[in-house]
């Protein structure tokens, strides 16, 4: 066909050929822009790596983990949704982890609650949203209920005990993690025993042989070795699903989420209650959390009604509510759809593949030495949360005009009776459900805003006035007026009255229709385990059991051209076979994995 | 059909013009994608999120208040440290605070200052950011001077900073806007230059050499002495930004 064109091109004039070439580029460079524009958001180029301190766990403890992202882009996600669900396809533990460096590390505690079985632990960044789930990073691991003597889920995973295994004659437990090595590096670990006593001072070693100016990431854990489970790795847990997380629910089959580099989005829309197409463009969507101050926070929808908020750490761990502003929209009000990023598509289906039969005693073991380790838990590894940052919330103003302590003045009974006894700035003329407020322009002093202020109670949006004028000035903390013309980004306020109440106050008893309520955002904290280190130990100290069975976790070590770290620890008082398990990252994005056994004996 | 157009369009147009409008129609094409696939966050882009009180009327003067005698674009730096872009822009060195405009909204907004930690604004004649920071540690005797915004001349171990105000003179004159005259008071420029030293401490001093030198008493003789060797001349705010960096290189020198 190429040469055909090229055949035809050859026999035309000068202005065919011109015109032709010009209309074969702009056809190409139209395709291209055309599919890039469609799928630029949907082709995520990022995935998730995360490494566990070990495989098998007591409900009670913590789970370390470290995080690495894997992007190609200059430009990359920061922030990596991460959850843990059970069989039964509930999440039990949903949150987000920021990034430092396109890596982090932190801790997830197992709640005493637990019930005893298989859990997947799931990774992703918010653009991998927009990908097939089978993307999504995914693991197995088991968690035994701490006082679950009878472990019947396991037990009933013994009866169907592997076959090939026990064919070839060999234990499950006794299975090995791979060594895995790219090119061009190996990585040796090394002791100074092979043996050790209790509490006695391990001296790790790791020498790397890899090119100059290579780099590479790693976590290290040191455990016992039956809480490694490297039959659980190859395992597919989860359904062969391929289907997009958003496209098995209509309503959000349209959203293409963003990289979330500046904080964790919220993303959702706003729909018609009969027209499944209809776009709310322009609308502005207003986020707002109870506080003591006055903060505002708004987006606006895009040409597809699509909204996204991006959160700004003065939110983490807050409840959420999102409301509109009722004069960017006409009609009746939309409603309000925000996505979870935490819903998925694929089934989780536990673990059927079969076990050994020394695994439940291991387990009862595990459960019985948690047990103990809870009682003494101040000594034996203990987890050491870093501080966040300081926070800067999107204050409406800094210090408002004027405030107003009720206190100070006689109880009066209603807001109508504050505002007319002690806010001379204020108007209140009405009566249930048709209340109306004028607030005095500051700037003249004589003249009323043709406007209502924006009210809030608590920094939540006031939509129901009747609740605030049922308060007493008994039940009122402060009130701040700011009674200027007064401007937040594209919003314009006449005036501001935000009031402040001792007890907390329902926001959905006189939030604005319509409102959204959203669980709190969780972020992860980095945290990191901390050792005893019985060389700097009181003397007293050495009488408290020390049944640890994780003795070692480091996540974040880097090798570069010094080719070599080293890390020291102490044993605990149990005796048994631990394995030290580097699993690491090269800056080309290739993993690696090795592993070394050494003994504790009395 | 086609064959018949592109002999009419031979007979109208020269290869060469025909070639210049294939390549447009191929360089516009990114630009019409571009547009369409920009329109996420188009009303958001519109507004810079910084809060205000909108402001109607000003007080008139005879002479500006402001530092440029119209808007130029800049940054306000947030509390947080994030730095929002804004078109127009304006400090009211009279008054000491910094207005931004809306461009087709009535009004200015003043900026909420405690909220900011200061601005960068582009200078109208020169290809450069001038920096201001709210002072909130700097003690300054003399000058009321909490919470105002100082500009940064030079930040090194030894800086230079300076407040730009104006003075409201107790002379008048008349001046007509349209059909309506009025008597107004004469504004004056008002600048304060203060030399910062290492510990945090700072004096006063004025765009002359002898100033300059009285900044640093212990070794005043020593330091005329050197500035007349090297040739380092101040007779203008200019001149006194030079001659704070050439003191931090000199100081920095082995004896």
């Amino acid at each position: 066909m190429m040469l055909r064109f090229l055949q035809t091109l050859n026999t035309c004039s000068l202005h065919y050929k011109i015109l032709h070439i010009g209309l074969l580029l702009s056809f190409l460079l139209l395709c291209n822009l055309v599919y890039s524009t469609r799928h630029d958001h949907e082709i995520s180029r990022d995935s998730v790596i995360v490494h566990t301190d070990r495989d098998a766990y007591v409900s009670g403890e913590q789970l370390f983990y470290r995080v690495a992202l894997l992007s190609r882009d200059d430009q990359h996600s920061n922030f990596v949704y991460m959850a843990l669900r059970n069989s039964h396809q509930e999440i039990i533990k949903g949150s987000i982890v920021p990034l430092n460096h396109k890596s982090s590390y932190g801790s997830i505690y197992l709640f005493d609650t637990l019930s005893t079985g298989f859990y997947q632990l799931i990774a992703y960044t918010g653009d991998m949203r927009n990908q097939p789930e089978y993307k999504y990073f995914t693991k197995l691991l088991f968690v035994a209920n701490r006082f679950d003597v009878a472990l019947g889920n396991l037990m009933e995973l013994e009866e169907e005990r592997d076959k090939k295994y026990k064919k070839n004659g060999e234990s499950i437990i006794d299975v090995l993690p791979h060594t895995i090595f790219p090119d061009h590096l190996s990585v040796i670990i090394d002791t100074d025993k092979e043996i050790y006593g209790r509490r006695e001072l391990v001296e790790l070693r790791v020498d790397a042989d890899m090119p100059p100016g290579a780099v590479a990431e790693m976590s290290v854990s040191v455990t016992a070795k039956q809480s490694i489970w490297p039959f659980l790795y190859d395992y597919k847990a989860h359904g062969t699903s391929s289907i997009m997380l958003n496209a098995s629910d209509t309503k959000e089959n349209k959203l293409v989420f963003p990289k979330e580099e500046n904080g964790p989005v919220i993303a959702g829309k706003l729909m018609h209650e009969s027209v499944d197409d209809y776009a709310y463009q322009g609308v502005r969507v207003i986020l707002s959390t109870p506080d003591t101050i006055t903060t505002v926070s708004y987006t606006h929808t895009n040409q597809q009604g699509h909204f996204f908020f991006t959160l700004d750490p003065a939110y983490y761990e807050k409840p959420l509510y999102l409301t509109l502003d009722t004069a960017t929209y006409e009609g009746k009000a939309p409603e309000i759809y925000v996505v979870d990023p935490f819903t998925f598509s694929t089934t989780f289906k536990g673990y059927t593949g079969g076990i050994d039969q020394e695994i439940p005693p291991w387990v009862r073991e595990s459960q019985d030495i948690v047990k103990v380790q809870k009682a003494f838990e101040t000594l034996a590894g203990s987890v050491i949360t870093e501080k966040d940052d300081e926070l800067f919330p999107p204050r409406l103003y800094s210090v408002p005009k004027n405030v107003i302590d009720p206190a100070s003045y006689i109880p009066l009974d209603d807001f109508p009776e504050i505002a007319r006894e002690i806010i001379p700035s204020i108007r209140i003329r009405g009566q249930e459900n048709n209340w109306q407020i004028r607030m005095l322009n500051g700037q003249t002093a004589y003249s009323f805003f043709d406007h209502p202020p924006a009210v809030f109670i608590n920094n939540i949006p006031v939509g129901n006035l009747d609740v605030l004028m049922n308060f007493s000035s008994e039940q009122i903390k402060s009130i701040e007026l700011h009674n200027l013309p007064w401007r937040y980004g594209a919003m314009r306020f006449n005036g501001i009255l935000s009031v402040f109440t001792h007890d907390p106050v329902l926001p959905v008893s006189f939030l604005p229709q319509p409102f959204y309520a959203l669980d709190p955002v969780a972020v992860q904290p980095y945290s990191t385990y901390v050792h005893p280190d019985y060389q700097a130990i009181d003397e007293d100290v050495h009488r408290i059991p020390d049944f640890r069975q994780l003795l070692y976790w480091n996540p974040a070590q880097t090798i570069d051209d010094k080719k070599q770290f080293s890390a020291t620890f102490h044993t605990g008082d149990l005796q048994g076979t631990y394995i030290i398990l580097i699993r690491g990252i090269m800056d080309t994005g290739q993993s690696f994995q090795t592993f070394k056994f050494f003994d504790v004996k009395q | 059909m086609l064959k018949v157009f592109v002999k009419y369009f031979a007979t109208i147009i020269r290869p060469k013009t025909l070639f210049g409008m294939v390549c447009m129609m191929f360089f516009l094409l990114p630009a019409r994608a571009y547009l369409q696939g920009s329109d996420q966050n188009i009303y958001d882009a519109d507004y810079p999120v910084l809060a205000g009180e909108m402001v109607f009327s000003t007080m008139q003067y005879s002479g500006s208040p402001y530092l440029f005698n119209r808007f130029t674009g800049g940054n306000v730096i947030m509390l947080s440290g994030a730095e929002v872009p804004i078109r127009f822009l304006r400090y009211d060195t009279l008054n000491d605070e910094l207005f931004w405009m809306q461009p087709g909204e009535e009004g200015l907004v003043k900026v909420d200052k405690k909220l900011i930690t200061g601005f960068h604004l582009e200078h109208p004649a020169q290809d450069s950011l001038i920096r201001f920071y709210r002072n909130t540690l700097l003690e300054i005797d003399g000058l009321r001077c909490h919470d105002c915004f100082i500009q940064v001349l030079y930040e090194g171990a030894f800086s230079l900073y300076a407040r730009r105000s104006k003075r409201i003179s107790s002379r008048s004159e008349v001046v007509t806007v349209g059909n309506q005259s009025q008597r107004v008071r004469i504004l004056n420029d008002d600048f304060t230059y203060m030399f910062v030293y290492p510990d945090g401490t700072m004096r006063f001093v004025s765009p002359s050499a002898r100033s300059f030198a009285n900044a640093v008493p212990d070794i005043y003789r020593d330091l005329r002495r050197v500035m007349r060797s090297n040739n380092i001349q101040v007779n203008n705010d200019k001149e006194l930004v030079q001659a704070v960096r050439w003191f931090n290189s000199f100081i920095e020198q082995p004896q």
